[in-house]
């Protein structure tokens, strides 16, 4: 016990192996660190079939991990030519490519950087990845000191670097909030993408989408019968559950109101419950509207692409609006959706002169806040509903679920839909708690899988990013024994589901209209009955024997039958 | 735990030296720029690995004061390994915080190598340390595990409704 | 290294003004080089300037920090998701003045944990609105010199940040506070690891230049006391577009001469560099613009109107058949066994 080796030296001797995340040689500058593809840590590469479909450059069959990218010749020309061109077309990135002053209050913003740990994920570093070749390259003090200017030549090597790290931002646009200029990471992931689709360097799990979107209507590419025999399916559920019946208008011309949610909420646990709960309330206010199969896809993986390709998806919106002569669109629970909805689709494809300014018909209110794009976010239609007092709701029929709320990163940064949601949720159930104060609103964290990442070979790296989401949700489980994480977006109710499985294990993830599905009462509905819309939840109806007064409202009464469960 | 008189003894006077020590030599696996922020921004929530961090050095230093089972401290390492099991870190190195623990006694014994106690204490750690290890090592597996089992559950619910058409679900499946 | 090569450079500037000096180069000091190098600032910023506004902001992308304007009785934030153009104005007025984003960095060490170290967030926020506006009070002061008469303003701030009355001439609070502050901007891109990772030299050369600024007007007024007739003479001079070079500036005007040559090298280096933030901020879109996206169409200049989606006729095409079997209504029903055409 004397003469032991120096236990640090121990660890040293056993943990040789060398790591991105391991300070191994604190005193080298990122840019000569050059990135390490480990499986789990990226998504595959685009299949050449699905670029060749869509038109896409340099289709062929490769991995990121591969040593040879199989570029095409001069293509380091042809992403400086990219560069310059967005330059000019987009204020956005020339501004940021300046005037940055690397103060680092963005350092710590980013779930990415606070879950792995790896300096190139603090945005301003991510940024800088691109800064550095637009100094190297394109100013004179750059092309001349280069790295001491902070420049440096576009290679092979910083293409791999974009292609890791700008699949590591998604573009939750957290970082904007703290920075003084604000500066947008989001902004220039989209361009960096842009760029790297030029040279084909594109995943998959956005590209194959993009595909399918744009023939068949969705993302998963199913045809429009699977598509409507989905609904249906959902509707014998809906039926037997609650006893209620739903036909579901498809393609219908004429109809008030053309209603576009993402295809997930017709295939996807547990989007499927939310699309349960968005028939019911129009079957409850009986609202005249249709579905579209063409246009039956909210989500806009486009957007992950880039503009042209996010204009082309988006079009189909209107233009189904068009055809059918509807007066204006409702649009379902998603995050990117909404992005697109909100900041773009008017620009690119509008103006909806052909459309009226959204009216509630069951209300009279007018969405003046939509006068242009004519499109309604369903929170904001439900919250005017709910207050003119045009639902018949029993909120105590959510009362095995104890809900927190999950502000999604583009309804909250990329719109500012705080209130609606958390106004429809509060009505619809009793047990409510939020999240910390610096993980919610404006300070949301990211699910981690957000613009196209939520692919399953890709979930260690999402488990990281989501680890500051996870964080504040095991907290408010411990704390007040939430078990139920609900929000307004697609993917995270794919991958907020998963990211729970990891971290906070119990705990369940849910759109806002399921809830608002299962707190609905109908005239001859099935009643009692002994399951939520996930079929798997009991009510517990042993418990009306305490006195049921506490603040169940009038129809409780009814609950006064022993249910048999 | 049973006798671990000594080794006791010295943690409850060196308790604070030792939580610093093992908590920067743990800080040492992260880069100086992210163990930067690890150590120095202490709110829970933005900055969750440093919190974790922080409240695992303190459970399992206060869990050895309070004899605490080994169980109990095992699970006072869980947070960090299931954190270190996503961030690329190989096994070997997942656990280390554990050896790491070991390496800052042993430190804090020779900087005090004249009380002459130091192989009584070290006797005493080393089988807790082994079982730490172990159980660790179980937790790293299991999340790897986890991790797999998550993506294959993520696909059945992303095809949902397909594969109950196809009748390759069961009907009422748990979220 | 790029600290090294800042400090060389900065270090150089002033010995070549002091050489320049030396062997009495003063029109070219005092005269060619100040009039450049404004020329150079306000031709270069004006550039910049236009060269950002050319690039056009195709979206409306207001980062949204607070409730955006929907329901009627649903409390809009008016500051942080600003739907018109005067709530636009009010948001950029805090930004600009009291770096509200930055601000938003304090309020995340509120809540409990373990007891650390320090908590840079806030020191950032005062450390940057300290020295902004400390900068901005001394560059107003300097219009003593510029124009005759004083103007009133100079006075009030004369007054206030000689408060205290320490030496003669009277002393600024803030050519203290400038030299600690930039001192701290500084030490603190050496000190806090992830912050030195992402510096450049570009960052560490103006916080420099701007120290070697204040520090030799500090020794010029406190110390070495140059002749401030002198100095208002040629100051006034080139203002008046009536250049002199006056004799009286006494045994110290090197010490002008090397503090005014800094401060040309400022105006020089400004617009090519990330100092520009000054006039970029006012033209950031994630700032500056409303969130009424959805009420008041926004264009873009080059929005391609031929990018169509596919169509529903290709789409009932490719369909049709399947379509059919599920009752779903079709535009052009085909009635053979077969789809009837392509």
């Amino acid at each position: 016990m004397v003469k032991t080796p120096k236990p640090k030296e121990l660890t040293e001797n056993l943990l040789e192996k060398p790591n991105l995340l391991r300070g191994d040689q604190p005193k080298q500058s990122w840019m000569e660190t050059p990135v390490e593809f480990k499986p789990g840590t990226y998504c595959h590469a685009a299949k050449p079939k699905v670029l060749e479909g869509l038109g896409f450059p340099n289709p062929r069959e490769w991995q990121p991990g591969d040593d040879d990218w199989q570029l095409p010749d001069g293509w380091e020309e042809t992403i400086l030519k990219g560069f310059q061109e967005r330059l000019k077309k987009f204020r956005s990135f020339k501004l940021y490519m300046d005037i940055c002053v690397r103060c680092g209050a963005c350092a710590d913003k980013c779930h990415f950087f606070l879950g792995s740990g790896d300096p190139k994920n603090m945005p301003v570093l991510r940024a800088e990845l691109v800064r550095s070749i637009y100094r190297g390259e394109f100013k004179t003090a750059g092309k001349i000191l280069g790295s001491i200017a902070g420049g440096r030549k576009m290679t092979i090597g910083v293409l791999k670097e974009w292609f890791m790290y700008f699949h590591q931002c998604t573009q939750c646009r957290r970082c904007s909030v703290f920075c003084p200029y604000g500066i947008d990471t989001a902004e220039i992931t989209m361009m960096a993408r842009e760029m790297m689709s030029l040279v084909g360097a594109n995943i998959n799990w956005i590209m194959e989408p993009v595909s399918n979107c744009n023939r068949t209507g969705n993302h998963l590419g199913l045809q429009p019968h699977a598509f409507v025999s989905s609904i249906r399916s959902l509707c014998e559920d809906i039926e037997e559950i609650t006893g209620v019946s739903i036909d579901v208008p498809f393609n219908k011309k004429g109809a008030e109101i053309l209603f576009i949610t993402p295809s997930a909420d017709a295939f996807a646990m547990p989007g499927i419950y939310t699309m349960m709960g968005y028939l019911l309330l129009f079957k409850h206010i009986g609202l005249d509207y249709t579905m579209s199969t063409y246009a039956s896809e909210g989500g806009n993986f486009g957007s992950f692409t880039n503009n042209e390709t996010m204009k082309m998806l988006n079009a189909k919106m209107y233009a189904e609006a068009k055809r059918l002569g509807v007066k204006w669109i409702l649009g379902g629970e998603c995050g990117h959706m909404w992005r697109v909805v909100h900041q773009y689709m008017d620009t690119m494809n509008g103006p909806a002169d052909f459309l009226e300014l959204p009216k509630s018909p069951i209300t009279g209110t007018v969405f003046s806040n939509a006068a242009s794009t004519k499109m309604v976010h369903i929170a904001e239609f439900t919250a005017d509903l709910i207050k003119h007092g045009k639902l018949k709701l029993d909120p105590s029929r959510n009362d095995h679920w104890h809900t927190t709320w999950h502000d999604s990163c583009n309804t909250a940064r990329g719109m500012g839909l705080l209130e609606e949601p958390r106004y429809v949720l509060q009505n619809v159930v009793n047990k409510f708690h939020e999240m910390p104060e610096n993980t919610i609103r404006e300070q949301t964290f990211c699910c981690g899988s957000g613009t196209g990442l939520n692919t399953d070979e890709f979930m260690e790296v999402r488990m990281k990013g989501g680890l500051p989401r996870a964080n504040a949700v095991k907290y408010v489980m411990e704390k007040h024994d939430v078990n139920l994480l609900s929000c307004v977006c697609a993917i995270d109710r794919a991958t907020l589901s998963s990211l729970v499985q990891y971290w906070v294990p119990g705990m369940e993830v849910s759109g806002l209209h399921e809830l608002v599905g299962n707190a609905l009462v109908f005239e001859g509905e099935k009643w009692p009955r002994a399951m939520d819309l996930r079929e798997d939840e009991p009510y517990d109806y042993e418990e009306p024997e305490e006195e049921p007064e506490a603040e169940a409202p009038a129809e409780a009464t009814e609950e006064g039958g022993e249910g048999d469960v | 735990m049973g006798d671990s008189q000594k080794l006791l003894g010295f943690m409850g006077q060196n308790a604070s030296a030792l939580k610093k020590l093992w908590y920067e030599s743990v800080l040492a696996t992260y880069p100086p720029e992210t163990a930067q922020l690890l150590r120095s921004k202490k709110d829970q929530f933005s900055n969750p690995v440093g919190y974790t961090l922080k409240t695992m050095i303190e459970e399992v230093v206060e869990g050895f004061l309070a004899e605490a089972e080994v169980q109990e401290l095992a699970a006072a390492f869980h947070p960090l390994i299931r954190i270190k099991a996503v961030q690329g870190f190989s096994p070997a190195e997942a656990v280390s915080s554990v050896l790491k623990l070991k390496h800052a006694v042993r430190e804090l014994l020779a900087a005090k190598a004249s009380s002459g106690s130091g192989s009584d204490v070290l006797e005493e750690l080393d089988p807790v340390i082994d079982e730490l290890m172990c159980s660790c090592f179980n937790l790293y597996v299991d999340c790897r595990q986890k991790l797999s089992e998550i993506k294959e559950e993520e696909l059945k619910r992303n095809f949902y409704m397909l594969l109950k058409k196809a009748d390759l679900v069961e009907d009422k499946n748990t979220g | 290294m790029s600290m090294l090569v800042s400090l060389i450079a900065v270090f150089g500037l002033v010995a070549v003004s002091y050489m320049m000096e030396l062997v009495g180069l003063h029109t070219v000091l005092g005269i060619i080089i100040p009039y450049t190098a404004v020329l150079v600032f306000l031709g270069g910023f004006t550039y910049r300037i236009i060269d950002w506004a050319r690039s056009p902001v195709p979206f409306k992308i207001p980062t949204t920090c607070g409730q955006q304007e929907s329901l009627s009785w649903i409390k809009h934030n008016k500051l942080e998701s600003p739907s018109t153009t005067g709530q636009v104005m009010a948001r950029m007025f805090l930004e600009v003045f009291f770096f509200r984003s930055l601000f938003r960095n304090t309020k995340t060490d509120a809540t409990e944990g373990p007891r650390l170290l320090y908590t840079s967030d806030k020191f950032l926020w005062l450390g940057g609105i300290v020295f902004h506006w400390t900068f901005l009070v001394i560059v107003l002061r300097h219009f003593r010199l510029f124009v005759e008469p004083v103007p009133g303003f100079v006075h009030l701030l004369e007054s206030v940040d000689g408060f205290i009355q320490l030496t003669l001439p009277t002393f600024y609070m803030t050519d203290m506070v400038i030299v600690l502050v930039v001192t701290y901007l500084f030490i603190r891109r050496v000190v806090i690891p992830q912050v030195k990772y992402i510096s450049l030299a570009a960052d560490f050369f103006p916080l420099l230049l701007i120290l070697a600024i204040a520090l030799t007007g500090i020794l010029m007024r406190y110390i070495l006391k140059v002749n401030i007739v002198g100095v208002k003479e040629l100051v006034h001079g080139l203002f008046a577009l009536s250049p002199v070079i006056p004799d009286n500036l006494g045994s110290t005007a090197y010490i002008f001469y090397i503090h005014l040559f800094l401060v040309s090298s400022l105006l020089v280096y400004f617009p090519f560099s990330k100092l520009m933030h000054m006039g970029g901020v006012f033209m950031s879109p994630t700032r500056n613009l409303p969130n009424d996206s959805r009420k008041h169409r926004h264009i873009n200049p080059w929005n391609d109107p031929n990018i169509k989606p596919h169509s529903y006729e290709a789409y009932e095409d490719d369909f049709r058949k399947v379509m059919k079997s599920v009752g779903l209504p079709l535009e052009k029903d085909v009635d053979g066994e077969e789809e009837g055409e392509k």
